[in-house]
């Protein structure tokens, strides 16, 4: 599949000339005072993302010269796709450092969700560099694309059942095998808390147990929340909570998306995604507050709010997820507003089993530039979440860190065996950036990919 | 301090306090009596955290009081005694323990006898401890004195916790450790260039002021402590709606800490050349009141446009920072109860910081941890700098959004203190919601006994 934003032939290509700030204006020095002088009257100064075109002396373009930030080769491009004139070829000089970052930074920044409306225009394309490792660049920037296109896909056409066959296609390009428990089965197959949460809606709850790769590789199971629209339930949202509820799913992305990663770069480990799919809807046998539900770890639960479903539903999937004792367990959540309250959009907040397993998190998605920030497990909180009738309340009793409450709940069934790492994303944009463009994207997926590249083996060039 | 007797003390009726381990306990249980074994059986005392058991003698007296703790000890192993055993009582602490464990407990026991009986007598006088003989008692007193001194500023209510009071509270500490204090309040600020806690304090009858104390060898290396001293936060013309009023007789919480840690760090002559700065205003409704969208140009000469008048605490801390600043010290720490979103991110009971200096940021985690006093990094995250972006000034005190409010308001303090610089930012609650062992419900410095380790690590004992 050709990538959008690239030429594989890279015919009629133009050089694309990067320059940063502090080697400006030797640079310049160095330049045909045609070309020196053009800068200079135009006020380029080489910032990240700013460019020019180098007028030929017939009036075509020559020559693109772009500001690049060294500290930042994966989005200080990614903003040209979409400004440079459309139906440009650009190639970059061949050795430029970092040229993979670029290649995956310009892909992202040539995402359109054109699934309702055609896209205004094609992006530029860059001509793929030697250097650049293709069929990676590829790999990572259509697991993008997959994740953000879920998410972006409005909850009308992203159910239950749309998201079971998202996983159901990403699979039928590869060797994996997804089981599908949907409705009254999960009751039979035991997951009572996935069933409770999405009941209530006429597209029934499902659950996608997705695996790939060797028996007896390594072990890794990825969760990932996907309530494919949340209304809160009896606990209904008002219309500012409930506008981007489409995105309650982006958990189900991330995780879809890593899984992706994992399989076209053909990581040598067995992959296990485990994805409880659920509307969170109203209707007459709706899911109550202070309703108790026994959970598949046995576990009872009391309902404190309806809509803190996720936590519900990734109960069972978590509890199912070390039954089989993998290596290491990371679970992927729109989760809770004081994750956001607390580190805006950019930074999802990430829990580890243990702290030096956060980090190691941290530090990948720090150098993939994919960040997280970590939070701690507070065990003096837990008491703040006793129920009076029922093992564990849903929800804390006081106003505060709800993101480290509902982490501590999802510890309770992951117990103390299995290596584990939680992470609440936004999976949103709020506004458009370089690479980001505004709507639905998949914080934290390239963070967990890069996790699992260096504990797993598959070279980096980090 | 009342809640020690003299180690010479001798008396015979002193009821005997046992520290024991989960893990001695047995031991424990080998040597006692069979009706103090059956005892502690009967009650099914695990010497689990924060569990203490009276045991009777044959007359039916107290003989003994095991409480659990654990080793390395708590500081707060004996935190609930002081009040729970009888009024009046003398207790002397049985087994062999060195130093550093003999001060935890002593300290303890000091934090937990804690009573605000201003306005109302004790019910009931604490027990008091025969001051262990291994115990640094002088260090003990200092600490629980100076966080006495702290919880009384705050517990105190506005009326007769004003800008003055604060400051007179400052003298309180300055005079018996000979240390220099300056004060420049109202009209005066102006003049000598504070014209942002001016504008913050000016709508008050109770005229702003800044308290600046300076202590120490002048060729020690400097450290720098700024508290927050807004004694009452209306909000301004941006006015709090009742529930978030309530408590903002504390929002002088982070003066308290500091004027609390100055306190120690001058009782235990820490080798250092000690500054205290304290603005100290009252957020008050007038006629004169500052206003949104109002323009401060402030003492570093950055101008700063009013999106909140509820975002009072940096606007007082941003001179202050500056004014710390000029003379470029060591260490520069500033205390704040400064934002609700830094109490979502981690609960009440965990201050979040902010610093520029990674070593320094991650000694004061581990001092944090050691000493009981736990605090969590959070990061100056420079893409959210465009959160504070002013329309018509260079900056604005509040945030955009979304989310990440604790975050920005760092950052806003971020702008005012000079590169080189290391410095650590704490928003901090300032109050305990519950009361838990040693630190009962209230008024609580936060942060202090951590960063007062870290000073003393740092710049070597008195």
């Amino acid at each position: 599949m050709a990538l959008p934003g690239f030429s594989e032939t890279g015919d009629g290509a133009i050089p694309l000339v990067l320059i940063d700030r502090a080697g400006l204006s030797s640079w310049l020095d160095d330049q045909p005072t045609r070309v020196a002088t053009w800068l200079r009257r135009t006020g380029f100064d080489a910032e990240s993302g700013t460019w020019r075109a180098i007028p030929a002396v017939d009036g075509d373009v020559a020559m693109i010269v772009a500001g690049r930030d060294p500290e930042d080769d994966l989005w200080a491009l990614a903003g040209l796709p979409m400004s440079l004139p459309e139906g440009l070829v650009v190639a970059l000089e061949a050795g430029v450092p970092g040229a993979e970052d670029i290649c995956l930074g310009w892909a992202c920044g040539s995402y359109v969700f054109d699934r309702y409306r055609p896209a205004k225009r094609e992006p530029a394309a860059l001509a793929w560099p030697d250097d650049a490792d293709q069929a990676r660049v590829t790999a990572m920037c259509e697991a993008v694309a997959l994740g953000r296109d879920l998410v972006n896909t409005p909850a009308e056409d992203m159910g239950p059942l749309e998201l079971v066959a998202a996983a159901q296609e990403l699979a039928e390009h590869t060797s994996a095998e997804v089981k599908v428990c949907v409705g009254e089965s999960l009751l039979t197959e035991g997951y009572p808390a996935v069933h409770a949460v999405g009941r209530a809606s006429s597209r029934a709850p499902r659950l996608i147990d997705f695996n790939w790769g060797q028996k007896d590789a390594p072990r890794v199971t990825l969760v990932g929340k996907g309530v494919c629209f949340d209304t809160g339930g009896l606990n209904l949202k008002n219309a500012a909570g409930m506008e981007r509820m489409k995105k309650d799913m982006g958990g189900a992305a991330c995780v879809l998306a890593v899984a992706s990663m994992v399989m076209q770069c053909a990581l040598p480990i067995r992959l296990r995604v485990l994805i409880p799919a659920v509307y969170n809807a109203v209707d007459g046998n709706a899911l109550r507050p202070m309703d108790i539900v026994t959970t598949r770890k046995g576990l009872k639960i009391e309902i404190g709010d309806t809509d803190a479903e996720g936590r519900v539903i990734l109960a069972d999937a978590l509890a199912a997820a070390v039954e089989e004792e993998p290596e290491l367990v990371i679970d992927m959540a729109t989760l809770t507003g004081a994750a956001r309250v607390a580190m805006g959009p950019d930074l999802p907040a990430c829990f580890g089993s243990d702290d030096a397993l956060a980090k190691e998190l941290c530090d990948a998605g720090a150098a993939k530039d994919d960040p997280l920030w970590p939070f701690p497990l507070v065990g003096a909180y837990r008491g703040h979440m006793a129920s009076d009738l029922a093992d564990t309340n849903t929800i804390a009793d006081w106003p505060f860190a709800d993101h480290i409450q509902a982490a501590l709940f999802l510890q309770q069934f992951v117990g103390d065996a299995t290596p584990w790492l939680h992470i609440d994303t936004f999976c949103w944009n709020p506004s458009a950036r370089p690479g980001r463009p505004k709507g639905g994207d998949i914080q934290g997926a390239r963070a967990v990919f890069e996790l699992l590249c260096r504990r797993y083996g598959e070279a980096s060039d980090d | 301090m009342d809640c020690f007797v003299d180690s010479a003390h001798s008396d015979e009726n002193a009821i005997v306090v046992t520290p024991v381990t989960r893990e001695g306990l047995d031991d424990w249980m080998s040597r006692a009596s069979g009706q103090q074994g059956r005892w502690v059986k009967e009650h099914d005392f695990e010497a689990s955290p924060a569990r203490f058991l009276t045991i009777p003698d044959e007359s039916g007296r107290i003989a003994t009081v095991l409480v659990a703790t654990t080793d390395p000890a708590s500081v707060f192993s004996l935190g609930d005694l002081p009040a729970a055993l009888p009024a009046g009582s003398v207790c002397r602490l049985e087994g062999q323990f060195d130093v550093l464990t003999a001060t935890r407990f002593a300290l303890g026991w000091a934090l937990g006898s804690y009573r605000f009986d201003r306005y109302r007598k004790n019910d009931k006088e604490p027990a008091r401890l025969i001051a262990p003989p291994e115990a640094n008692m002088d260090r003990v007193q200092a600490i629980a004195e100076s966080i006495f001194l702290g919880r009384d500023l705050i517990n105190t209510p506005a009326e007769d916790m004003g800008p003055q009071e604060l400051v007179e509270a400052v003298a309180e500490i300055a005079d018996p450790a000979a240390a220099e204090l300056r004060v420049i309040e109202g009209q005066d600020l102006l003049d000598q260039n504070y014209p942002t806690i001016h504008a913050v304090g000016r709508a008050s009858h109770r005229p702003p002021r800044l308290a600046d104390l300076t202590w120490g060898d002048p060729d020690a290396p400097k450290v720098t402590l700024v508290g927050k001293g807004v004694c009452f936060d209306s909000g301004g013309l941006d006015l709090k709606p009742a529930a978030g009023m309530k408590m903002m007789k504390k929002d002088m919480g982070g003066a308290a800490s500091a004027i609390a840690l100055a306190s120690m760090i001058m009782r235990l002559k820490l080798p250092v050349r000690l500054r205290l700065l304290i603005p100290a205003v009252e957020n008050s409704v007038s006629g004169n009141a500052f206003r949104p969208l109002d323009v401060i140009t402030t003492r570093k000469g950055i101008t700063v446009e009013i999106g909140n008048t509820d975002a009072e605490g940096r606007l007082i801390l941003c001179d202050a920072l500056a004014e710390a600043c000029s003379e470029t010290p060591d260490l520069l720490i500033d205390l704040a109860t400064l934002t609700g979103a830094a109490r979502v991110a981690l609960g009440p009971d965990i201050p979040a910081f902010f610093c520029n200096d990674d070593q320094l940021a991650a000694d004061i985690a581990e001092h944090g941890k050691g000493s009981e006093d736990d605090v969590w990094r959070l990061p100056l995250w420079p893409a959210y700098r465009k959160m504070i972006e002013g329309e018509v000034a260079e900056i604005n005190n509040a945030g955009t959004g979304p989310g990440a409010g604790a975050i920005t308001a760092a950052l806003f303090l971020e702008r005012f203190v000079d590169d080189g610089v290391s410095w650590a930012h704490f928003d901090i609650m300032g109050w305990n919601l519950s009361g838990k062992p040693g630190r009962p419900k209230g008024g609580e410095v936060m942060a202090v006994r951590g960063l007062f380790d870290l000073i003393e690590q740092r710049y070597g004992k008195g």
